[in-house]
């Protein structure tokens, strides 16, 4: 018996939900009876073995890689749909038909979701896609990460206009950043090595919470951020891209390859910044950005033989970057280390190289090797006034790593080896000190993957470093997944230790008048002892369906314990000193967040974040200056459906900052200061696939800091100190960029 | 002295035991089924690795031959409900398997013209 039958199908893109394979996954029904899901529907895509079955809810989930183009969905007593525009992205589809021979379909195509939080990975990994990265139109690193909840960005001074990037309430050092897995911004490049990656050579960004893993080293304690360069095998011919912004940066990247043979391919990537107008918005005769230029060239190489297994990068890259700032008619030539003007300058050279080689057995697809080994060296010389800070810092690192299983591929291993040497030559005020530090780590992570319900990874590394002495590291990561990976259940926990590069990485405290105190600048470390913490983790990822749209929800709470800490004392007006941790020190937050696609092509995000930083200073134990008690978070995006390769992309990012505590002036003790909110906002017109256009604004509600320079009138007096800066410097900024490819 | 036993362990999986690889024809359609097969051959003592393909149905194996056979692991795969080097399914195994799944019926991710085409 024949009825009209009425099917509704929803395929709700879920999308990639890790980052090799995207998923589409959705809910058939029977629109006869909308309540009642098809159970047992065949979904498969044409001419492949892929294919799934719907489930109890009428839902299924199904790999989409680029080769399939055709998803049929059959069910015995309807016709077999064939859906086969808008598939090279994840698609939405209300699919209706009153006649079983009269199919209608409305495809709607919907781009894939590019926050992807990994749901079989045993760490709490989000991953930051290249569709992402082009929401931060500008312009290096540390700027690519507001559209992101679980990391925040905080001002480093009132000078340089470095963003700072903390997450789980910590700052940058505390985050192991490493490009391609091989540690990057390490002793002096901590303050401004992220302004050192342009934005256009990022493919992707891994960011992990909580401990990460033993095979990237010892030093990550609340996190690690990874950063993948564009491969030069994918890279497209040419690529161009400019920015121009009224507060006068000027940016412009170029980017080639060259395909030398089917198994070499290199690319040259040529970045230039500028800045040269001078602008003081916040009216304190200081300038809010400094002035700068900067000259950036990458050179990458890459080799590839699948038959004999052998795979390789190499990369030569050369950085010049300089900086001026301080008052705005300072002028280096007639006012440098006189009293008359205050201002100060910052020349940076870099190089490195890296080298990286990687042998799969061909035989024995579970095994494989890989080397690892980087050069660099980073020259930074500047004054602040009258304080002179000069850096230089050689590190070399060679890592290899061996893969292979345990009984079987279920249980699978990770070891290796690795050598580091980091020799740092400073001039802190006057004083020359040289560091020397080597370490030689061994590690072991075992990891089970079950592929169903429970995976988990244990990582120990042992290390002996030259200062350090010989220590173990642990990490551990566990995941449960419930109900169809529609709950997912995270714990871990690890060691992490660092030795603080006090100079390098609070530069801020030399544009101020404040007093240096430390006991032992010359010796080891400073005299100061290694840092060392815990941190643990628990996070709650739960899948669920709201007005028939996906809703991803995460809840996670994370704590940092100190045992050791280099204390970073300010509270006493034009004063800084450095000092072991006597007491207690933790950093603990809590995060909630929400994301949908809401309807067809609206992106909605939203995080709620709550902080509790605090650490036993000489005074007392205080919450940590400068930490916002709470964030808010919320994301919209929304685009067109691509119509011949022209599509329209908006979204619109809003940051509430909750209330920190300042530090003590010579005019006011220590207070909370009020939150704000900080809203930006960016339009995008593809008029091809090879060009767009883009438009935006930062900071739409003119929020400054007025008083981010104090003591702004005598910078040569006492009360003078830039480092305390809560806010924005630069009010409203519109910019206006292109890109084009071939 | 840590240092030695990681170098130790290091060796020890490095060392090739009694290890053999080979290729096994095994029936299916579909990655439900891949995961199926894999499952049940990983699941095996001795198995070391188990990765099959649809395109060609067949099972690329790795295991100790000391500890199981190629005999052993296709018996096993075959009590899931796919057929394995030969060796028959029971009806009822077969019948429980999800729709997609029932490769005697032909491939439902083929076109239903090249499936009815093998039919005939």
């Amino acid at each position: 018996m024949f009825k009209s039958y009425f099917i509704l199908i929803i395929i709700i893109n879920f999308s990639a939900l890790y980052a090799q394979h995207r998923l589409v996954t959705g809910y058939v029904y029977d629109q006869d009876n909308s309540a009642q899901p098809l159970v047992g529907a065949s979904v498969y895509w044409e001419n492949t073995s892929t294919g799934t079955v719907t489930n109890d809810e009428g839902y299924f989930s199904i790999k989409h890689k680029p080769e399939n183009t055709v998803l049929l969905i059959s069910y015995l007593g309807f016709d077999t749909l064939r859906i086969t525009s808008g598939l090279d992205k994840p698609i939405k589809v209300i699919l209706a038909s009153s006649d079983a021979s009269k199919l209608k379909e409305v495809i709607i195509s919907q781009k894939r979701k590019p926050l992807q939080r990994t749901i079989f990975s045993s760490r709490n990994v989000t991953t930051v896609g290249s569709d992402e990265l082009l929401k931060a139109a500008c312009c290096n690193l540390s700027e690519s990460f507001e559209t992101n909840p679980s990391i925040d960005v905080n001002y480093a001074d009132a000078l340089t206009g470095t963003k700072q990037i903390q997450m789980l309430g910590l700052t940058s050092p505390y985050i192991l950043f490493t490009q391609e897995n091989i540690p990057s911004l390490r002793g002096s490049n901590q303050t401004f090595g992220l302004t050192f990656t342009p934005g256009t050579w990022v493919e992707s960004i891994q960011i992990t919470k909580g401990a990460g893993s033993v095979t990237s080293g010892y030093e990550s304690i609340s996190g690690q951020i990874n950063t993948e360069l564009i491969k030069p095998l994918i890279a497209p011919p040419l690529f161009i891209n400019g920015f121009r912004s009224v507060n006068g940066r000027t940016e412009l990247n170029i980017q080639t390859k060259h395909e030398l043979s089917p198994k070499w391919t290199t690319s040259l990537f040529l970045h230039g910044n500028q800045r040269k107008k001078k602008t003081d918005q916040n009216k304190d005769g200081f300038l809010d950005m400094p002035l700068s230029q900067q000259i950036n060239i990458l050179n990458r190489w890459q080799f590839i033989d699948p038959e004999k297994g052998w795979v390789g990068f190499a990369s030569l890259r050369y950085l010049k970057d300089e900086k001026q700032v301080g008052q705005l008619n300072f002028d280096p030539e007639i006012h440098q280390f006189g009293n008359l003007m205050w201002g100060g300058e910052l020349k940076t050279d870099k190089w490195d190289m890296t080298l990286k080689t990687g042998y799969v057995f061909p035989e024995i697809p579970y095994r494989s090797f890989g080397f690892q080994s980087a050069v660099s060296q980073h020259k930074q010389k500047g004054y602040f006034g009258n304080n002179i800070y000069d850096v230089s810092y050689t590190s070399y690192f060679h890592h290899l790593v061996y893969q292979s299983i345990i009984g079987n591929t279920l249980n699978k291993f990770k070891t290796g080896l690795q050598y580091m040497v980091d020799i740092y030559d400073e001039t802190v005020l006057g004083t020359e000190i040289h560091r020397n530090e080597t370490n030689i780590g061994g590690f072991f992570e075992y990891s089970y993957d079950s592929q169903e319900q429970f995976n988990m990874i244990l990582g120990l590394r042992l290390d002996h470093h030259n200062t350090l002495g010989s220590f173990i590291t642990p990490r551990v990561h566990l995941r449960y997944a419930l109900a169809e990976n529609t709950t997912i259940l995270r714990l871990s926990a690890g060691e992490g230790r660092r030795v603080s590069s006090i100079f390098a990485e609070h530069q801020k405290f030399f544009g101020s008048q404040r007093l240096l105190s430390i006991q032992k600048p010359t010796r080891p470390m400073y005299g100061l002892t290694p840092e060392r913490a815990w941190n643990y983790g628990f996070s709650w990822i739960q899948k669920a369906s709201l007005f028939s749209q996906p809703v991803e929800m995460g809840f996670d709470v994370y704590r940092t314990q100190f045992t050791n800490r280099v204390v970073v004392d300010w509270e006493i007006p034009g004063a800084i000193s450095f000092y072991n941790l006597e007491g207690k020190s933790h950093a603990q937050s809590f995060q909630f967040s929400a994301s949908t696609n809401f309807n067809e092509r609206i992106d909605v995000r939203f995080a709620y974040k709550a902080y509790d930083i605090k650490t036993t200073y000489n005074s007392g134990l205080k919450r940590v200056p400068l930490q916002p008690k709470s964030r808010w978070f919320t994301f919209l995006g929304y685009n067109t459906s691509v119509k011949a390769g022209k599509q329209w992309r908006a979204d619109a990012t809003f940051h509430r900052v909750g209330q920190q505590r300042l530090v003590a002036t010579f005019d006011a003790s220590s207070k909370m200061v009020k939150g704000f909110s900080l809203l930006s906002s960016q339009l995008t017109r593809q008029f091809s696939t090879n060009f767009s256009f883009y438009l935006g604004a930062e900071n739409l509600f003119d929020v400054k800091q007025s008083d981010a320079v104090l003591g702004a009138s005598n910078p040569f007096g006492a009360a003078f100190d830039t480092s305390q800066v809560y806010a924005p410097l630069f009010g409203r900024m519109l910019y206006a960029g292109f890109r084009f490819n071939i | 002295m840590k240092i030695h036993i990681i170098i130790l362990l290091f060796l020890a999986t490095t060392a090739i035991a009694q290890t053999e690889k080979t290729t096994v024809s095994v029936r299916g359609n579909c990655d439900m089924c891949k995961a199926r097969i894999e499952k049940a051959a990983i699941s095996t003592k001795g198995v070391k690795y188990a990765v099959w393909q649809a395109d060609t149905e067949k099972l690329t194996l790795i295991y100790n031959a000391k500890k199981t056979a190629v005999s052993e692991v296709s018996a096993n795969i075959a009590a899931v409900g796919h057929e394995a080097n030969g060796i028959a399914v029971l009806d009822s195994v077969y019948a429980a398997l999800p729709m997609c799944c029932q490769y005697v019926s032909g491939n439902p991710h083929k076109k239903a013209d090249e499936s009815n085409e093998a039919l005939k």
